[in-house]
């Protein structure tokens, strides 16, 4: 038996994740949201939000941003550089996305780790968490389609007159960016709070302000009782989605070994239920999937669930890993009885 | 010399009958098989002290009577009592269960209820808990209330995969820890839920240790020893439970890598499932493995359905710990009272895979209407897959063990043909 | 970074004097209005043109004597290269999107001394060229080129403006309220004693102080209520220059001169400040007034939930 030989395989499979990931996304926050102090500068296609309100501070901008900026020309326009620029962004997008896949939002995304750490304190607090019904799961799935659509739609609408429509104020051309909740946390953490505003200057400006206030403070709250409150709504995780497939990081499940215990489910952030219930799929990226790799840490079955880059495996569910990480693998000393 | 005449009372003689039922299969155990194990020494002596002698073990701690695995463990040893898991498998009991039953129950509920109804326990459960699981165990609790004992039942949904069924379970695996609290005077707390969970799972990981020999070519650990280590869980010593495993396992370790067999080169490996083998009936066990078989995996709720899922934390504090708790014992349990069975047939060709079956044995109790019902599926599935089962009704009466002989001899025979053609 | 005093030493001087003064002096780049063109269909080039404008803001005259003019551009990844100003028009076909800055220079001897005039702008150019911009668009930029960049190599003296500090959200242009820093170079050094002078569009005209550590820095004054009123995101222009004087001699195309006068101007425009139409009071007070409602709203729903008997039985501890 190899049991007690050291090998890198074994030691990765019994990861603690929990501290590798906080790690990791301390790290992914320090590059994102200080990473300009330091001269990082990763463009402006980066799949999660970087924020460009966070100004010097931010080591790449949010392709969102972007999205809509592009998005908000003449159709001539698409014709001449404004499309090839365009499709040239979209291109580099998909490009940084399918390095990581949804890695971006379980491991980088600087909102999601605010998150996060909003989860942490209340698991200190030992306040428990909220769930969401699986009917109203169900039915929230499409919100983030629906912001995908309308901060794509009212850019154009801005520029243009679609179907003879009259051209939208001005003040939408940013639509998502004012309802975002990364607007003000991200700046606040260089220190600029100056995003908490209300705009009086118009009446479209004075309802998407408003929007976003109230939206901040629904985040700070509802992701201190919900995990990845915000994550169910997020129109980067649909538009990312729309490029899942090709991605070289995925998370493959076996099947046949799952015995439906539904561990996975329970560690889950954001309520998949097929991650437990699909014995079928392969790739098992759904469309909320934050590719946190909780459920691999917590899958006890020898190798049913697996990160995997570009056919090799990372990082896989093992019984080992599983008693490791629950404190199942050893009698610990001081017991309370 | 005068010698006093007692007259034998009907407990002497039942513990007399039981006593006999225990030793004979301990022999058997002992003695019928090539390379004994050492360390299962404590286990053979553990049930002949229990049924043989009536040895108390847990006097001075409160018992908790459980009708079935589903209700938690970790939540009774958290609130500082024992589990006592009241599954019977003594045909003595059974005949007196028989009474009080209808003629063509489970022998396993008859034996409970007979155990009862003749009130004659080493350790007896000062309150018992009734999951609701299937009709005749439901019943069963009323039957035992009747004998003057305290029965809480606690309400279990019959499918798994409905939101519904979670959140009843869950509030029902609530209620069963506030009313378990209450009977000992005893809060509930994250300490010392945590410690027993860990406590649990570190248990269900020395089972895990146990079966990942048995995937070995050369079997170290006989299928009706397993039985009889996983038995001695309902009722033994965590503690000692413990420490007689881990030496069970380095023992295992050094017989692994010495290639010991306990069965032949070109004996068939089984995985049994159905109706669980409870001690002392190992009828079928035995029978398996007294005819050049060996019993490499199972899935049955007496041994692997009982140990291999073990409680998944995200958060440790209560709420969640609770809540985890409640999940493992619905959402990984393959019993086949839940409407789909699906998961149950997939956990058996796993288990032909990862163990290298060569068939599968699948016993159901006379009686037991949801194993007789999952019969057909099972077979077709395995029909599939390509994998010989053989289907047996037993109960616990001797009387049959003639033609029960001949089918399983018959079966192993077409298994080793199956196996020669092969190469 | 360089830390401010904020002491603004602003010296209003008296206006007569001022105008007078800068009227001689003030010349600046201006971009020109593209006409809107094209016969027959054909996409115009991607043309950029600048004027020469002399005199006060209110004149804004045109200037089209070009002799002995250089004009530089300097692109986002700091290339210098030359523009051609014959013709008398300053025109320049940026390759990639994003912003260039412009420096104009020209000498002329007056009087036996050499006057260097200089002007600097940024531009944002939005339309590439796709063949050569293609890499540029893939690789993407974040970082942005309005501010604290060094003084080109080319000119002995130049005017830079660094990093304005402001109260409100907008990170990119100028806004009344902002404190706009400037540092003036000779020869690649900061010089610690030169003057600031400021004009604007409305009239408003300073000379600014120098701090000890030769930072020129002001408050952008606000705009008349009556206009800012009228039109909440109006824009206003306005010439910062500095000028300097070297002695030193010496001969420019054949007349000689024995003394140097530097003369600076950056173009520059700045809108009303946003924090004349928006209110951060506010803001923060929706935000927290939705925290509390919401999580009051959740304190209450679970309370109802919560049966009483396990509080007496669970202890989370």
């Amino acid at each position: 038996m190899t049991k007690n030989k050291f090998s890198l395989r074994r030691a990765v499979n019994n990861m603690n994740l929990v501290r590798f990931r906080f790690w990791f996304q301390i790290v992914a926050f320090v590059l994102v949201v200080y990473g300009g102090y330091i001269g990082l500068d990763l463009g402006d296609k980066l799949p999660t939000f970087a924020c460009v309100f966070n100004g010097e501070g931010t080591g790449g901008k949010c392709y969102v941003g972007e999205l809509q900026h592009d998005l908000k020309h003449p159709l001539e326009g698409f014709v001449g550089f404004a499309g090839y620029a365009f499709l040239i962004s979209l291109g580099m997008f998909a490009v940084w996305f399918w390095a990581l896949n949804k890695g971006w939002c379980g491991f980088v995304c600087p909102l999601g780790t605010m998150q996060d750490w909003l989860t942490m304190v209340r698991e200190k607090t030992k306040i428990r968490y909220s769930e969401y019904s699986w009917a109203n799961r169900g039915k929230i799935k499409s919100i983030k389609y629906i912001l995908l659509i309308l901060l794509l739609l009212l850019p154009v609408m801005i520029a243009n007159s679609v179907f003879g429509l009259p051209k939208l104020p001005n003040g939408l051309s940013m639509p998502f960016c004012d309802i975002c909740p990364g607007r003000m946390m991200i700046p606040a953490f260089t220190g600029h709070f100056n995003q908490f505003y209300i705009d009086f200057s118009s009446k479209t400006d004075l309802v998407m302000t408003t929007l976003g206030m109230i939206i901040v403070g629904l985040f700070l709250v509802g992701s201190f009782v919900k995990k990845r409150f915000f994550c169910y709504f997020c129109p980067m995780a649909a538009l990312q989605y729309i490029f899942s497939k090709p991605a070289l990081l995925k998370l493959y499940k076996d099947g046949s070994k799952c015995t439906k215990c539904g561990d996975c489910y329970r560690a889950c952030d954001m309520d998949i239920l097929e991650i437990a219930d699909d014995v079928t799929s392969k790739n098992l990226v759904t469309e909320d999937c934050t590719l946190c790799l909780k459920c691999v840490a917590a899958c006890p079955e020898n190798g049913c669930l697996e990160a995997n880059f570009m056919g090799a495996t990372i990082f896989e569910s093992t019984k080992e890993g599983f008693l490791v990480r629950m404190a199942m693998d050893q009698i610990k000393e001081n017991h309370a009885h | 010399m005068h010698t006093e005449h007692t007259i034998e009372t009907s407990a002497e003689r039942q513990n007399r009958h039981k006593a006999m039922e225990a030793i004979s299969v301990l022999n058997a155990l002992r003695e019928d098989f090539k390379s004994p194990i050492q360390s299962m020494g404590y286990f053979y002596d553990l049930f002949e002290k229990v049924y043989c002698h009536h040895h108390p073990l847990h006097e001075g701690k409160a018992k908790i009577g459980t009708m079935c695995i589903q209700i938690p463990s970790e939540i009774i040893y958290a609130l500082d009592a024992v589990p006592i898991r009241l599954c019977n498998g003594f045909y003595t009991d059974d005949e007196i269960g028989g009474d009080l039953l209808p003629q063509k129950s489970c022998p396993l509920v008859k034996a409970t209820v007979g155990w009862f109804a003749s009130d004659n326990f080493s350790d007896k459960p000062d309150i018992t808990f009734s999951p609701t699981t299937c009709d005749q165990k439901t019943k069963a609790g009323a039957i035992i209330e009747s004998f003057g004992h305290t029965v809480i039942d606690v309400g279990f949904p019959r499918t798994k995969e409905s939101e519904e069924s979670r959140h009843y379970w869950r509030e029902s695996v609530k209620s069963f820890a506030v009313k378990l609290s209450k009977f000992q005077g005893k809060k509930l707390t994250r300490s010392n839920l945590e410690s027993a969970i860990k406590k649990v799972g570190y248990a269900q990981s020395l089972y895990h240790k146990l079966t990942e020999f048995r995937k070995n070519k050369a079997v170290p650990i006989l299928g009706v020893d397993m039985f009889l280590v996983t038995n001695a869980f309902f009722f033994d010593k965590i503690d000692e439970w413990i420490s007689a495993v881990e030496k069970l396992v380095s023992e295992l370790e050094q017989r692994a890598s010495d290639s010991i067999n306990v069965a032949g080169k070109a004996s068939p490996r089984i995985v049994y499932t159905g109706s669980p083998p409870i001690f002392p009936n190992y009828k079928i066990p035995l029978i398996i493995e007294q005819s050049d078989a060996i019993i490499v995996a199972d899935e049955t709720c007496s041994s692997n359905r009982m140990f291999n899922d073990m409680v998944a934390v995200d958060e440790w504090n209560l709420y969640d710990m609770i809540d985890s708790v409640s999940d493992k014992y619905l959402k990984a349990c393959t019993c086949p009272i839940f409407t789909q069975n699906d998961d149950r047939i997939r956990r058996i060709i796993q288990l032909v895979r990862s163990y290298s079956g060569d068939g599968v044995i699948y016993q159901a109790f006379a009686g037991c209407q949801v194993y007789e019902m999952e019969q057909r599926s099972v077979l077709a599935a395995m029909e599939r897959e390509g994998i010989p089962i053989l289907y047996i009704e037993s109960d616990y009466s001797p009387s049959q063990h003639g033609q029960l002989t001949t089918r399983v001899e018959a079966f192993i025979e077409s298994l080793k043909n199956r196996k020669r053609m092969k190469k | 970074m360089r830390m401010f005093t904020f002491k603004l030493k602003i010296a209003v001087i008296s206006m007569c004097m001022c105008v007078s003064l800068f009227a001689q002096d003030s010349l600046w780049l201006d971009e020109s209005k593209k006409k809107s063109c094209c016969s027959g269909g054909e996409k115009a080039p991607n043309i950029k043109e600048f004027v020469i404008k002399k005199g006060t803001l209110q004149e804004n005259k045109k200037e089209h004597d070009f002799k002995n003019a250089v004009v530089y551009v300097r692109d986002m990844d700091h290339a210098v290269s030359e523009l051609n100003v014959t013709g008398g028009k300053i025109a320049f076909t940026p390759i990639h999107k994003g912003g260039y800055r412009l420096y104009f220079e020209q000498k002329s001897v007056q009087e036996g001394v050499l006057h260097v005039n200089l002007s600097s702008m940024r531009i944002h150019n939005k339309e590439g060229n796709i063949s050569q911009t293609l890499l540029k668009e893939v690789r993407g930029k974040t970082n942005d080129s309005h501010y604290d960049q060094k003084p080109l190599a080319q000119l002995p003296f130049e005017l830079v403006m660094e990093r304005p500090i402001r109260k409100h959200h907008i990170n990119c242009c100028l806004y009344s309220g902002d404190i706009a820093p400037f540092t003036v170079y000779y020869k690649g050094k900061v010089q610690k004693d030169v003057s600031l002078r400021v004009s604007m569009e409305s009239g408003w005209n300073a000379t600014i102080q120098p701090d000890d550590e030769g930072v020129l820095s002001f408050e952008i004054p606000r705009s008349t209520y009556a206009t800012t009123e009228k039109e909440k995101k109006r824009s206003e222009k306005m010439i910062v220059e500095a000028s300097y004087d070297v002695n030193e001699s010496g001969v420019y195309k054949g007349e000689a001169y024995h003394g140097v006068r530097y003369v600076m101007s950056l173009p520059l425009s700045f809108g009303a400040s946003p924090l004349e139409y928006e209110s951060q009071v506010l803001g923060f007070a929706t935000a927290i007034g939705v925290m509390l409602v919401f999580s009051l709203g959740l304190y209450y729903n679970r309370r109802r939930k919560r049966k009483t008997p396990k509080e007496i039985y669970f202890d989370e501890e």
